[in-house]
């Protein structure tokens, strides 16, 4: 019985937790954050110096991207950070010579721009 | 506490888990549970993609056996919390496929396993509390939600909605209010899902924002989320009959078919 009511007072610890956690960065992850933010982005890599075609990128990366207008395209319904986050994580499993450039627009806002070298 | 998970489920949460556990059946190809290693919630989990294929299998083949003892009620409690930890680890696993749909659903499964008739229903309504308080206070604290021009860039150039346009065209608050409404009604779910004597009231009040936001969206937000809510309030009801929960459950895909 305790072990059974500490469990389940430590996964809702965790949960608040998370959402305190939200505050201090970007991230949205077991924060309960749908829909706080639609942000649609495009994405540009290049690989050894070479760019890749918008198809190669959609196949990169696991963020269900599409290609549009010749570009690789997606969108995010929490946050920006989590893209970023996931493009960092999969190019650290790649580790590849490789440079990303990620632009975006969030809830119809201005274009933002972020690089990874 | 081995001995304690024999013990039976309410009603209430016997279907609740029941309606739950068959989520990933309805949310995706085939269904399933994916369990295909992606980019993990913490590096380590990154190390799982050199782990066999035939272990994730094994591990899905485990949840379609959990669905099925929670069907036929055979050592319930502990096919939930199974079953629910399947779930959530298909959510760290692969941070790309994150879902609160799928986290609530895998959160109820525990909860409901790991709670007994002596805690009551006080862990589903914490979580349910906590979903909701998260919500309102994300919404909150986000600029562009307090001023409306969330809703105002969804709705029409996300959605591209065919009679929400008009509906702001004649009020220009419109978008604006509507947030409002929507973080106002997520606080007061928050509150009104921790008080046992309003529990009809909080069922009502849920089942009704959920369905109202997918008339709203015309059928796209989300009647997969509404089926996950609408099974975890079962769980703090006792439902005499099984039937107006199930034709619940299914209406809510039928209203998003109708809408969308």
């Amino acid at each position: 019985m305790r072990v059974r009511r500490g469990l389940i007072i430590g996964i809702l610890v965790v949960q608040v937790l998370a959402v305190g956690y939200a505050r201090t960065t970007e991230s949205r992850y077991l924060s309960w954050a749908p829909y706080d933010q639609i942000s649609f982005y495009e994405v540009d890599v290049e690989v050894d110096g070479e760019l890749l075609s918008p198809a190669a990128v959609v196949d990169r990366y696991p963020l269900g991207l599409w290609v549009d207008d010749n570009a690789a395209r997606g969108r995010e319904n929490r946050s920006m950070a989590h893209v970023r986050h996931l493009i960092e994580r999969r190019e650290g499993q790649l580790d590849e010579m490789v440079a990303v450039t990620l632009t975006w627009s969030t809830n119809g806002g201005e274009a933002e721009r972020w690089a990874l070298d | 506490m081995g001995a304690r998970l024999n013990a039976p489920f309410s009603p209430g949460a016997l279907l609740a888990a029941r309606l739950l556990v068959i989520y990933p059946f309805l949310s995706g190809v085939l269904g399933m549970i994916r369990l295909r290693p992606g980019v993990g919630a913490v590096p380590v989990i990154d190390r799982l993609d050199g782990v066999p294929d035939v272990l994730w299998m094994a591990i899905v083949a485990v949840y379609g056996i959990m669905v099925v003892a929670l069907w036929l009620d055979r050592g319930a409690r502990a096919a939930a919390i199974i079953a629910g930890s399947i779930v959530l680890l298909d959510v760290v696993v692969a941070l790309e496929e994150y879902s609160n749909n799928r986290l609530l659903v895998g959160l109820a499964l525990v909860l409901l396993g790991l709670a007994d008739e002596r805690m009551g229903t006080w862990p589903i309504r914490a979580q349910l509390s906590l979903m909701y308080a998260g919500a309102a206070l994300n919404k909150l604290l986000e600029a562009d939600w307090r001023s409306g021009r969330f809703v105002e860039n969804w709705t029409i150039e996300v959605l591209d909605l065919s009679v929400y346009p008009e509906l702001a065209d004649r009020w220009p608050d419109l978008h604006q209010v509507l947030a409002w409404l929507t973080i106002g009604v997520e606080s007061g779910l928050a509150a009104l899902v921790l008080v046992v004597q309003r529990t009809r009231w909080a069922v009502i009040a849920a089942l009704g924002f959920h369905g109202g936001m997918l008339v709203l969206t015309e059928g796209t937000v989300s009647w997969l989320f509404g089926y996950a809510v609408a099974a975890t309030l079962i769980s703090l009801t006792e439902p005499r009959r099984t039937s107006p929960y199930v034709i619940a459950a299914i209406a809510f895909w039928g209203l998003q078919r109708v809408v969308a």
